[in-house]
Order: C-alpha cells, then structure tokens, then sequence
C-alpha cells in the first residue's frame, strides 16, 4: 500500500513549491516508525511559510529555513503529521496513521483522493493480490477479488474472451463492458468482431488480452456512474483505472531490478461422464457411420449381422471369418487392417493434451532526484489443451518521468504489444462437437482421421456435412488473430502555487492508441465435405486522445478546502476495416487465398469524434464531511445532426461522522456514509439508411451458397437494418449510497453500497416484423434498471508478529430488469440458433434462454402423451440466466516466512443452456443414456401429468404422470428431449477454488531476493451440471455465460514460479 | 503571479484555438460521420438481381421447398428439423420454423415495391415500365408465395418503406388472402400493361439487361412469364371461384399466351460450382433427407422409367430399381432417425439445376386440367403427352446436374430417358391410366413432373391442399401421421408473432397449422 500512496503523493504534490532563499540550510532523513524504513516523496514543510520540498528516495531532505522559523512539518499520506524542530541531520520518525481506510486512490483523470474523501464507491486490487495466481489474463486474474463486478469467461483456452460488467448491464445488444483507462489514457478493451449469434466458428479475444497483469501495480475500479462521469460517455459501464510499474516505487538510487517467472500446466478441468458399453450405431444395430452410440453392446460387435467377424456376411466372405473382431470400414478407408477386436475407447480424454503457460518478466526502475523511469519486458507462452491451439504475448514498456524545473515537468508511457492468438472453432462446427460423443467403441486417436493416400478427405466416426472430425480439424483448419500494438501517452504539466494556500496544476497529455489486428479464418480443402475456404481480415484502428486539464486547490482555511477542475478531452478514432475472402480452393495441399476459385472482398473506413468539456467542484469541511459535483458536456459525431451535443451532471457526498466528537469511540474507529447521484449516456452509431450487397445463406447452409457478383452481375438491397433519424442518447440516472465502516482500529471493515440505475431511452437494434421486409430499426426504446447490493467484509483475526490472517468478502446481488422494449416488442435477440436463442424479455432478468418449452396444460403442469413422453410446447421464455447473487471468498496467510493464499467464488442462481449435456444423451454418448437404456423401465424425470380424458363440461382432466417408459425406447425418448429446448435447461450454481498460492522468499538480504511460490488454478469446481464447466459458454458479447454447446473447455492449471529481486 | 497568469492564459488560449481548429460544428461532425462506405442510392436493375437470386435459392428453392417436398412426400425428413418435420413434431407448427424464409419473402416483396416506386411517376427512374414490369411480376409472385404459405397475412402495410428507408408500418396489420390474391392479380394486370408500354424508357445505363439474371431483359418472355402465372393463380382460386367454366376458359387463355417450349420457361439458372442450388445447398450441409417410398410406389404402379433414373444410395451411386441390391426407401412417417442410411433422390446433388419459378411443363399440365375439367380429355390427351414428354427431358437435365457435378458427382448406372421412350412410356403405361381417369392421371403426372430439384414442390403442395378442398384424392399421400395431423399451412414467422400483436393474434399456438386450411382451399382464413 506504500508504495501505491507514495506514488500518489508524487503525482499530488510535485507541485509543492522549491523556494530559493539566503538562509539556513537542514538537511534530515524521514523513516516510518514501523519498520525503520526510508518513506520517499513525505512532504517537509517550513511551518508557516510556503516553503517546502518532498523526501529523495532516500527518504532524504534538504530544507532552508529563513527568517525565525524554526519548525518543520512533515507528513505522508497514510500517516501522522508530525510538527518537529528543525534541527540539521534530524530523523523524522513518522507514525502510521491507524485508520487504514485512509488511503488514496486514482479516480477520473488520474485525479489521486483520499479514498476517505469520496462519496461513492470505488475498490482497489494491488499488483501482489492481482498476480498471487500467476494468471497472464487479466479478466481471470481479477475474478472473485471484487464486488459488484461479473466476470465471465469464455472458456479455458488461451486468449479467450471473457465479459466483464459493473453493477448489471445498461444496453441490450450494445456495449455494457466497462472503459480501461491506463496510466491516465483511456485505451480499447473490447473485441472488433462479435461472435453474433456465437452458434459457429471461434471465439474472438477482447483487446484487453493485450494487458499484461505483471505490469500493472495497482487496479482501482469505479463502480458507478458518479465515480466515473467525468469521463462522460465512454464510462457510463464504469471504469476500471490501472496504474502500471512507474519506477516511482524505485527504493534507491540505483537501479531496481525484477525478474519473474511462472510456468504451469493446464489440464482439462472437467469431463463429462460417458457410457463405456454401448457401440456406435441406433436401435441397437451397429453403424459403422452413424453419429449416435445407440448400437449393440460393445463386446457383441463380432455377432452383427453386416460387419461381425462370427457371421457370414459380405465382409467375412470376403476376407474369411474373423472369430471375435469386427470390421471397421474407416480402418480400411485409411489403409489399416479393418478388423478389429471389440475395444473400449476413451476418445475424449485421449484427445486433450496437457497445456502450459510459460511467462516471463523483468523490469528495471529507477528513480533519481529529478525523475524516474521504468522498463518492462514481458512474454507468455501459451499452448492450449486443444491441439493447434495457443498463444504469445510479448508486452514492452518504457515509462518515464522527468521534472525540468520547479514549476515544469513531463513524462511519457509507451507500451508495444505483439500477441498471436490460435484458436479452433467452437459449438455448432467446434472441435469437441466430434470428440465428446465419439462411440467408445471407435478408435478415434486410433485412426488416421484421412483416407490412405489422400490427407484432406476426412475418414472419421460419421458424416462429415456440417462438421469436421477433430483430428483433421487440427491439422487442415486454422484460427489465428495477431495483433501488433502500441499505446503510451506524453504530458507536460505545469504547477503554481497562486498564494500560500492556492495552487494551480495545468496539464495536457496526448495518448494514441493504435493497432492493427489481422485474422485469418482458414477452412482446409475437404472442410465439410467441400473445398474449403478462407476470410482474411485487418482492423487497423488509431485512436488520438488529447487532455487538457486545468485543477486548482484552495485551502481556504484550515477546516475549509475547495478543489476544481477543468478540462477538455478530444478522443478521435480511425478504423479501417479490409476483408478478403476466398473459396473453394483449386486443389488440394495449398490452402491459400491465392489458391481459390472464388473470391470477395471488402473495404470500410470510418471516424469518428468526441469532444468533452468538464468540470467538478468539491468541498471538503474538516476532513468530515466532502461534497462533489461534476459535468460534462460531450459533443459526438455518431449521432444524427443537431442531436450531438449532451450534458451530464453528478453529485456526491460524503460524511465521516466518526470525526464528531460525540461518535467518536473504539469500537467504530472509522464511520462514513455516503451518497451520490449522476446521469451519464452512451451514444449509439447513426448513418442515413443504405444499400448492401444481399448475402445468402438460409439457416442450415453450412458455407456461404451464393456470392455476388453472378459473373459480373452486382446486385444490392436496401440494408435489413436502419437507422432511426430522431436517434438521441440512452441515459442512465443512478444513484447510490453506501457506507464505509471499520471496527476495532481495523481488524474489521465493512462496505456497503446499494445503487439503483435506471436506464431509459436505450439505443438498441429494435427488431422490426419480419413483415416490413427490414429485420431491425436503430432506435431508442425501452429501459432497464438495475438494483445491486454490494459488500466487502474484510477481517484481520490475527495480525502478529509471525503469523497473520486476513479475509475477504465481497458479495454481490446484482438484479437487472427489463422494464420496457420497444412499443410492440416482448423480446430480442441476442445470440443462439434459430431456437433455442438468448434474449432480453420485458419483465424478466436480463438476459433469458427462450426457445420450444414443454407442453404444458392451463395449470402449468408439463403434460406427457400417451407413451409417457413430454411434448413440444410453445417458444417462450426456458430460462433466466442472471445469478441470485455472487460471493468471492479471497484469504491470506501468513504463517513465519510462508505466505498462502486463495480464492473461491460461489455463484448462486441463473440458469444456462447446456447443449452439450442434451446432445450427449440424445447420441447415446452420456453415461446417463446407458443408465436409462438398461434400467427396466424409467419415468420422464420431471413432474409431470398425463391425460385422462374428458370431464362433464368436455374439459380435459389430468392425474400424475406414472407412464415408465421402457429401457429399449431411451433412444426414442432422448430424440424427444432433442427437439424441446426446455429439456436442456440447467441451474447454473457453482462454487470454484479459484486460486490457491504459496509464496516463500527463498533468500532476502539487501540488494537480493528471491521468491519463489507454487499455484493452482481452477482446482475445484462443485455445480449442478454434471461434467461441464458452467463457465464455458458462447459469445464475447451480452450473450455471454447464457448458452453452452461443444464450446471450448475450461481448464485447471497448476504451476510453480520465481520471483527475483535486485 | 502575473508571469503565471500570462502563461496559464498562452496555454488556454492555445488549447482553444486548436480544440476549434479541429472543431465540434455540426458541419464538421457530419464530415466525421459521412457513411463512405455505402451508398444509399441505387438504380433498379441492381435490386433485380437480387430479387431474383433471393426468390430463386431463399423462397422458391429454399425452406419453403424442403420442408414441403417432405409434407408431398416427394422426399422423407431423416435427420433433426426435417425427420421432426416427417415425424410432426415441433416444426410445422413452430413460428422459428419458417421464420428465415418469412423475412426473406418480405424482404423480396419490399425490393420488388422499392424498384415499382423508383420506376412510377415521380421514381428517379420514371417511364422505365419494362424494369417496373418486371417488379410488379416478381411483386406478385412474392405476394402469392406469402398468401400461399401462410393464408391471410401482412401485405397491404407490410414491405412498405419511407423515403430514409425506415418501414411506413411497425407492425403491419393482416389481410385476408383474399384481398391479398386480388393484389396478385392487380399486380400482374398491370405487370402485362407495362410490358407491352410502347413508350417505356427503360434504354441505356438503366435497362436491366444482364441485371436480369432469369431472361436478360427480354420484355417478351416475361410477358409470357406473367400470363403463365394469371394462368397458375387462376387455376389456384378455383374452389373458390362463382364461375368454373368461366375460369377454366380464362386458364386456357392464359396459357396460350404463356410459354410455348422449355426454352421460355421462367427459371433461375445461375448455379454453378460455388452458387449452389438451393436443394444441394442444404443435402450437402445437412443430409436432412431420403428417398421417399411412396413416391417410388407411385413410380412403381406406372412402370415409370424416372424409377431408375430418380434415386442414389447413400454411397452416391445411383439405383438401378427396386431389384438394386442397395434399394431401400424410408418409410414416410416411419423412417429412423438416419443420415445417409436409406437412399436419396438423385436430386439432392444436382448442384447446377436451376430453380423454375414456372415451368413450361407447369402451364402444360394446367392447360391439361383445365381441359379435363371442362370435359375436353380428348384434347387434354395430346398436351398431357406434351407435358410429360417436358416434364421427363426437365428431369433429365436435373439428373445430369447430380452426375456430371462440379463439386462431385454421383455414380450413373442407367441411361437417360430420351424422347422416344418418354412417347412410349406415355402410350404404354400412362395413356390406360388417363383413359379411366383423365383428371387423376394428369395430377398425378403433374406431382411426379414436380418432384425435383428445381423447387417445384411448393407449387405441388398447392396443388394437393387445392385438390382436398376440391374433395379429390387422386394423389395419396402415405404417412399415417397425416390422419391427424397434415400441415395445412406454414406458421408465422417468430419475427412477427414474437414483434407484431396483429400477427402474434393469429398465430396463437400455432397448432391451427394442422385444423384450418387457408381460404383458397375453403377456409376460413
């Protein structure tokens, strides 16, 4: 925590003021109390005058006194002031101050607060808590350290994206992930490319990949809206403010050098539990090419009538009999010996390697009297547990900071990050969809997964339309993103002081974000029974930030203290998109654009323009109570003409009333309630309605069928989308209030923070009847609102000398309504299939499953027919897929030198879509289909009612349904469950150890240490849905954690790593 | 402090002249946000081709066509929507079902419109009446499709659109078929006025000419293409014509001014190696279908030489007849749920046949129904014999398609049926059939002529649903599930039942799907 607030006191106060004088010079040393340590950048002031100056990194001082004064005061944040006679060679001991809410913290613009002078809430994680796991994601390793925010990853794969929101989500299709704002810069964290309706193809990473968590010293989140309205509309889903190593924490002179290294395995964290008995095929015969295992026993194979070695049969009289094996047609395809004895499989364990993560950094910081720098390298090395799957990240950094003279300073940040992404596809086409319900009978590992003498026609367990076998997938199609990356800013500031107790800071900072991201999407010749195909495409976005701030402080007197802030921000960005795509490849064995027949491509450029005036006034009265308010007026070229320009305001207080005298007591040391206000907006895109190039493709294409141009043939269609030209800002008015409590001198603390955000007037793609011949209007219409419930729950138990204990809760109940949508619309859509599909629906959670529910009767009970079975009911709404609440549990301790730590995260409540755990049943693949086949006779599982015929009045009556269903129909039974959506609904509850860590220093002496520590990742998972990760789902965008099917797997990871000082 | 105060202004002064520099006016931001990516205008000819495109592999070939083709038993649904479709379970009552083709019939009704409005008086393009012929013919042609499927239905304030694009009504109301048929009709009177403008001027930069894709601008045949469907539509309001005689006779008369050889029929054949047929398009990705046993059987009960030409086994080799060693129908509503396991038409690889929104053989068989009806089977007889002879060389060229086919072909094992067999086989085994029965035999060589890959099991599911309400069971259908539960019409789209209350009214549970025939087969809506 020093050195986070010493780093902030360096940025608060170098503008505290060197005044040259004839006098007597001081010179003295600074240390905490505490540990005897230096404290670097503590303020030493003459008192009553202006003079002053800050402690070198040394903890050192030099001071001239002038005239009489004879009195020194000295102070740090986070500590006692302590006034003292100025003596030369003194030692200052300073005493930390006990309320350790007194913290300073970075909120917008890089503006440093006392965290007890806000009226809203923020949470910071710092750099050791943020990497006690070694995760090289971000996303991952903030999960379960903060509340009030969800994290919800994709999958275990390397660069997987993952969805992050503050306090619920404000837009239905739009953007709900928060603004990442580095080192003062706001920069891009979101994916170019949607994964849309997220049923086909692979994941795209969101930009926030590009962060290495290594380099970050320090995460502050600004939950609300009041936290973060200065930053106007880009922040209105909140922001979450990273400070990276400045060189500032920098102990000595010389240079301080760091190295680290982690390296871990992962391995598939869960399998689902599949049938060992039953051979490929369907009621009970065995087909060599069919998709499902409902076929014979495995050890009957040598009795089947058509490829059984016992019987005669084309096979045997061809080759002769083969007493006790089978004959295996894709063994002869691939030029083996096609029979076989009767074998057990485990296809899908035998698939999954063992992947690793090998990560490395060293930075080199320095501080000097008139500066600091710092430097960074850092790279990971991902291989996933899918083969062909990883990731290398290489992250470079040079920060910097020079003050020129008294009143000038300046400094620059430039980050370069080069990252290349493989990945596999997903769901619908995915890897898995042909590697968990492969027969147990089949030798999938086994066989070569091409025909003999011809590597591209695909030879596996079934048909190969639509899907690919996962051997061949590896080896033939390829997903690569790779992206080239810089972003850094440059300021120069200037600072005054206007009087003894006025100040003024003017600042301008130009950042430039830019990169360029290049995908290749590459379908191998034999894709799909096809000849393949291939998409090329580049974002090449540059986004220009320009700050201009002017803060002033006036200590009015000694209990009054007023602070304003003026500023301009211009943010332009330039996005240039080019497509290239490719099909059908001439021949086989070069799959390369220069190689297809057909080809297609596309080019757009667009800008766009925002510019921000704020402001924001604050008050502080006694170090009691803190009054702010803040606007902003953002003018932005998305939107329709003379509809640009838009104000927003907040308001916040807060009040410590444990600094009354009368509350002032022991076992509440610390008391402050606080509450604020703030609207903010988001705009939308607006364009005047245009004419595109019609693409087909009807829902059960596999590839793209028809291409413009026929021949030279163009031809376009006014665009299924339009544009609503009254289009204006979405608003968000939240409000929230809260208390900060720490009992008994901080072996408790308590947060609260309960918000309400409404949000109206939101911009989203309405969509239109089908019958307008548009599909959607951009428009605004409908609202949402959010109620969440926050609380962190930090305990201290034991704090001695050798052993200390500390925990952490942080709790959040997020519930996010749909009030309203468009005049006539119940709901939208927002990714899945034709059916089932993720929506938002009026009334409900955001988002729900909705899709073929069960036939119910007017009393709401499932009906079942004559068989026993359940039947299709209407499309409605299957399933809600917001939590009840969320819980992370984060504990350390320390016990002697040994420090262990770790993290659990309970998510109660919410429902999602598991395709794959219908899927498996329905092929027969599930162990569970094997226990239904052989029990003698089983009911449909849910509560339900059978019919049994007609009242008096000619209404139908029911009774409980007691209609078994036999072993031999459980086939028949599945296929039913297939085709109700319903059926496929699972809780979504889970409780996972996150993290758990042990770090010891090896060796400590000065000027070298050496730590080293051993982690685990994802080490145990408890949920309701067997075999499957709830947290490996489809989407990078609000569909996300809603809808499950062959997606990529989660994985476990386990890991050891050094951590060297000198 | 002066010094500061003078160097604070610079800098402020500085700050503003360059913020305005690069400014925040309305000018400058409309600058930052022109769209330079697209256009927002376009001439005609452009939206045809794609109209065409659409109607061809999205409506007439598309959803529409499979999942009909397994309602007429022309093909089986084996695997997932489809073998749910054979089996009745959710899919023809659910609103997902047909919801892609919904909108894309819309979306083909809206262009057609876009292209009438642009060509009228006060359009950019007034005066060219060749193009807005064209449109009103693929306006009604659209329009007839939705009345079709889905009985009464958004038209009048559905596919409407302002002038910046956004629709004129939210959410449409519902027309009743029947005033829905009477814009059909209004359409096509108008499309056979405009065609034949002496005064159009639809020449230069503006004439469709390659644009479009079906008779590449030839005024003449889409003159014929226009009576062929007076003719087609006529003949579909029958049940619930005032006047028989009268109708036949204007049936007649349409014909004689519609195609007079396969050459002049209205067909789509722009498929090639990578622009697939619609039918292909959806075996290749889906195997969702199987040879059909009833088909086969009525193949069988004529002795039909199309049996050996017709269908493949699952290893793409063709199947000589019911002697094949690998001969094996699917059972219509008994099937397994199997890829790839019973044989296939040869059809679902004819990855080049085109889509034919109106065949020549289709005008044929209409004026051979009209004249059994009329009691003319005397002449009817000839143009039976004309309409099969078409209907078996059209096949033939569907069947090429699935051989010779640029993304693999199937394995022949017989010849092709020439002309003089197709004569002999009409003399031999369907002439006796015709005799007992006139009417019978020539809808029942009209439902084989349909069965294909040219998406004409749409116009055959008419024709069936036509003949139910004529009470004529000339073609019998095999699945046991039709007892209960024939789909009498297609569901609303989810689009709308999900988005528009006047839709969302009539769809209810969708299960009307299989109890109330659409008015022109006497229902009530």
């Amino acid at each position: 925590m020093r050195k986070l607030t010493f780093l902030l006191t360096c940025l608060f106060l170098v503008g505290v003021g060197l005044v040259n004088a004839q006098s007597k010079s001081i010179s003295g040393k600074v240390l905490s109390a505490e540990d005897g340590q230096p404290i670097i950048g503590a303020t030493v002031k003459v008192k009553g005058s202006t003079v002053g100056t800050i402690t070198n990194v040394d903890g050192e001082f030099k001071i001239s006194l002038q005239g009489d004064a004879k009195n020194l005061v000295v102070s740090y944040v986070g500590m006692t002031s302590a006034d003292v006679l100025a003596q030369n060679g003194m030692t200052v001991k300073l005493q930390s101050d006990s309320k350790l809410i007194d913290e300073v913290v970075v909120t917008a613009f890089g503006i440093s607060k006392s965290k007890k002078a806000l009226g809203y809430s923020v949470q910071d994680v710092n750099s050791e808590k943020l990497n006690q796991g070694a995760n090289t994601s971000l996303s991952g390793a903030l999960q379960g350290k903060v509340s009030g925010v969800e994290i919800m990853p994709s999958s275990g794969m390397p660069g997987a994206s993952a969805k992050i929101t503050i306090r619920g989500s404000r837009s239905f299709t739009g953007n709900n992930t928060p603004l990442y704002v580095i080192d003062g810069m706001p920069v891009t964290s979101t994916s170019d490319v949607d994964t849309q309706n997220s049923v086909t193809g692979a994941d795209y990473a969101n930009r926030s990949v590009d962060i290495d968590p290594n380099d970050i010293e320090s995460i502050n989140i600004l939950k609300g809206q009041a936290a973060s309205a200065l930053y106007g509309m880009r922040a209105s889903n909140g922001v979450i403010v990273i400070t990276t190593k400045s060189g500032k924490g920098a102990k000595s002179a010389k240079p301080e050098i760091s190295f680290n290294t982690n390296l871990s395995y992962d391995v598939i964290s869960i399998l689902p539990a599949l049938q060992t008995e039953f051979a490929q095929g369907s009621s009970g015969v065995y087909n060599p090419t069919g998709s499902t295992s409902w076929g014979p026993a495995i050890a009957e194979l040598a009795n089947d009538a058509k490829y059984g070695g016992n019987k005669t049969n084309v096979n045997t009289t061809r080759d002769g009999m083969h007493t006790g094996m089978y004959y295996v047609p894709q063994r002869a395809n691939a030029g083996l010996d096609p029979w076989v004895k009767p074998q057990v499989y485990n296809n899908a364990k035998n698939f999954f390697n063992t992947g690793s993560v090998f990560s490395n950094s060293i930075n080199v910081a320095q501080s000097f009297e008139k500066g600091n720098y710092s430097f960074s390298l850092g790279n990971a090395t991902s291989k996933g547990i899918i083969p062909s799957t990883g990731m290398d990240r290489y992250n470079v950094k040079l920060a910097g900071e020079a003050k020129l003279s008294n009143k000038w300073s300046t400094g620059f940040s430039g980050n370069f990050v080069t990252s290349k992404i493989d990945k596999q596809s997903s769901a619908n086409n995915g890897i898995v969809a042909t590697v968990y319900p492969a027969p147990p009978s089949y030798d999938l590992a086994g066989i070569p997964s091409y025909y003999a003498g011809d590597p591209y026609k695909q030879n596996t367990y079934r048909s190969t339309s639509g899907f690919d076998g996962a051997y061949w997938a590896v080896n033939n199609n390829k997903f690569t993103e790779q992206s080239q990356r810089f972003f850094g800013n440059a300021y120069l500031k200037y600072s005054t002081k206007l009087s003894s107790n006025q100040k003024l800071d003017i600042k301008y900072q130009l950042g430039d974000d830019a990169y360029a991201t290049n995908y290749t999407d590459l379908w191998g010749y034999g894709h799909s029974n096809k000849t393949g195909e291939v998409s090329h495409y580049v974002y090449t976005v540059n986004e220009l930030n320009s700050l201009l701030t002017a803060s002033y402080n006036w200590e009015i007197n000694p209990d009054l203290s007023f602070d304003a802030l003026l500023g301009n921000e211009i943010v332009e960005s330039k996005t240039e998109y080019n497509y290239a795509y490719g099909q059908n490849f001439n021949f086989s064995g070069w799959n390369h654009i220069d190689n297809a027949s057909v080809f297609q491509a596309s080019n757009s450029y667009g800008r766009n323009r925002t510019f921000g005036n704020f402001g924001s006034l604050s008050l502080a009265y006694k170090n009691m109570l803190y009054l702010n308010a803040t606007g902003r007026n953002d003018v932005v070229s998305s939107m329709p003409r003379n509809n640009r320009s838009f104000f927003y305001p907040s308001v916040s207080l807060g009040w410590i009333f444990t600094e009354l005298e009368q509350l002032k007591n022991d076992v509440v040391s610390f008391g402050k309630i606080r509450v604020s206000y703030a609207e903010v907006g988001q705009a939308g895109n607006y364009y005047e309605t245009y004419y595109t190039t019609p693409t087909f493709g009807g829902g059960f294409s596999s590839g793209t069928p028809i291409l413009f141009p026929i021949g030279s043939v163009s031809s376009y269609t006014l665009n299924s989308k339009v544009y609503d030209p009254k289009l204006k800002p979405q608003n968000t008015k939240s409000y929230e209030i809260g208390a900060d409590l720490t009992f008994f001198k901080g072996l408790v603390t308590l947060n609260y923070t309960y918000s309400r955000q409404n949000v109206k007037d939101q911009i989203f793609e309405v969509p239109l009847s089908g019958s307008t011949g548009s599909t959607s209007i951009v428009t605004n219409g409908g609202s949402i609102h959010t109620n969440a419930h926050e609380f962190t729950l930090g305990l201290n138990p034991i704090k001695t000398k050798d052993i200390k204990w500390s925990m952490a809760f942080n709790f959040s109940k997020i519930d996010n309504y749909v009030d309203e949508l468009a005049p006539g619309v119940n709901s939208i859509f927002l990714g899945g299939f034709v059916e089932p599909q993720v929506r938002a629906g009026i009334g409900s959670k955001f988002p729900v499953i909705y899709g073929v529910s069960y036939l119910r009767n007017d009393a709401g009970q499932i009906v079942v027919d004559a068989d026993g079975l359940p039947q299709a009911g209407e499309e409605k709404v299957i399933g809600t897929v917001s939590p009840d609440f969320r819980l992370g549990f984060n504990t350390e301790l320390e016990l002697f030198k040994f420090k262990i730590s770790a993290v659990l995260d309970w998510k109660q409540g919410g429902q999602m879509y598991s395709g794959t755990a219908g899927l498996l049943d329905y092929y027969g693949a599930s162990q569970r289909s094997a226990d239904y086949r052989k029990s003698t006779g089983f009911l449909f599982e849910k509560p339900a009612v059978k019919e049994t015929g007609l009242d008096a009045n000619g209404k139908m009556t029911y009774a409980t349904n007691d209609i078994k269903i036999s072993g031999a129909d459980a086939q028949y039974y599945f296929s039913t469950l297939n085709g109700i959506s319903e059926s496929m609904i699972y809780d979504n509850s889970f409780i996972k150890l996150r993290e758990i860590a042990i770090s010891y220093p090896v060796f400590a002496r000065k000027g070298l240490s050496v730590n080293a520590n051993v982690f685990a990742r994802n080490l145990l998972l408890w949920s309701s849905i067997d075999g499957i990760d709830p947290e490996s789902t489809q989407g990078n965008n609000n569909m996300a954690g809603a809808f499950e099917r062959f997606s990529m797997p989660s994985t476990s990871s386990f890991g050891f790593g050094l951590n060297v000082k000198f | 402090m002066k010094k500061i105060i003078n160097i604070t202004k610079g800098l402020l002064v500085t700050a503003i002249l360059s913020a305005s520099l690069i400014s925040c006016s309305e000018d400058a931001m409309d600058k930052v946000n022109k769209d330079l990516n697209h256009t927002t205008n376009i001439q005609a000819k452009f939206i045809l081709s794609g109209v065409l495109t659409s109607t061809a592999f999205n409506i007439v070939g598309g959803d529409y066509s499979t999942y009909t083709s397994t309602y007429v038993e022309h093909e089986v649904g084996t695997d997932n929507q489809l073998y749910r479709a054979e089996h009745r379970q959710n899919e023809p009552s659910a609103a997902s079902t047909f919801n892609n083709v919904w909108g894309s019939s819309y979306t083909a009704l809206r262009n057609s419109r876009i292209m009438i409005d642009k060509c009228s008086v006060g359009g950019a393009q007034e005066g060219s009446l060749i193009t807005k012929g064209m449109a009103e013919v693929m306006a009604a042609y659209n329009s007839a499709i939705i009345a079709d499927m889905y009985g009464d239905a958004p038209w009048s304030e559905a596919a409407l659109v302002n002038a910046d694009g956004s629709p004129k009504f939210m959410n449409p109301k519902v027309d009743s078929q029947k005033d829905i048929y009477i814009g059909v009709m209004k359409y096509l009177d108008d499309a056979i006025t405009d065609l034949q403008s002496t005064t159009a001027k639809d020449g230069g930069a503006s004439g469709v000419t390659s644009y479009d894709l079906m008779y590449g601008g030839n005024k003449a045949l889409w003159l014929k293409f226009a009576y062929g469907l007076k003719a087609r539509y006529t003949m579909r309001l029958i049940a619930r014509s005032a006047d028989k005689p009268g109708d036949y006779a204007k049936v007649l008369d349409y014909v004689s001014k519609s195609f007079v050889s396969a050459a002049e029929q209205a067909s789509f054949n722009k498929y090639d190696a990578s622009n697939l047929n619609p039918l292909y398009d959806f075996y290749s990705s889906r195997l969702g279908l199987a040879a059909s046993k009833s088909m086969a059987e009525k193949l069988i009960e004529r002795n039909d030489p199309r049996l050996r030409r017709e269908f493949i086994s699952g290893k793409y080799v063709q199947i000589t007849g019911v002697a094949d060693a690998a001969y094996l129908m699917a059972e219509n509503g008994l099937n397994e749920e199997k890829k790839e396991f019973y044989n296939a038409s040869i059809f679902v690889n004819s990855q080049t046949a085109p889509t034919i929104f109106m065949s020549y053989h289709e005008a044929l068989f209409l004026k051979a129904e009209a004249l059994c009806r009329l009691n003319r089977s005397l002449e009817a007889q000839p143009v039976l014999k004309l309409a099969v002879a078409a209907a078996i060389a059209n096949t033939e060229i569907s069947v090429a398609a699935s051989v010779d086919a640029p993304n693999g072909g199937i394995t022949e094992k017989t010849s092709a049926i020439l002309a003089a067999e197709a004569a002999s086989y009409f003399d031999t085994n369907v002439l006796p059939l015709f005799t007992a029965n006139p009417l019978k035999e020539v809808m029942l060589q009209k439902y084989i002529a349909f069965f294909g890959a040219n998406g004409e099991s749409v116009e055959c599911y008419n024709d069936i649903r036509r003949m139910k309400a004529l009470g004529e069971n000339f073609v019998v259908l095999k699945n046991p599930l039709n007892a209960t539960k024939f789909p009498l019409r297609c569901p609303y789209g989810t689009d709308d039942t999900t988005t528009n209350p006047n839709v969302k009214a009539v769809y209810g549970d969708g299960q009307y799907v299989y109890t109330v025939p659409v008015w022109w087969a006497l229902g009530a809506r």
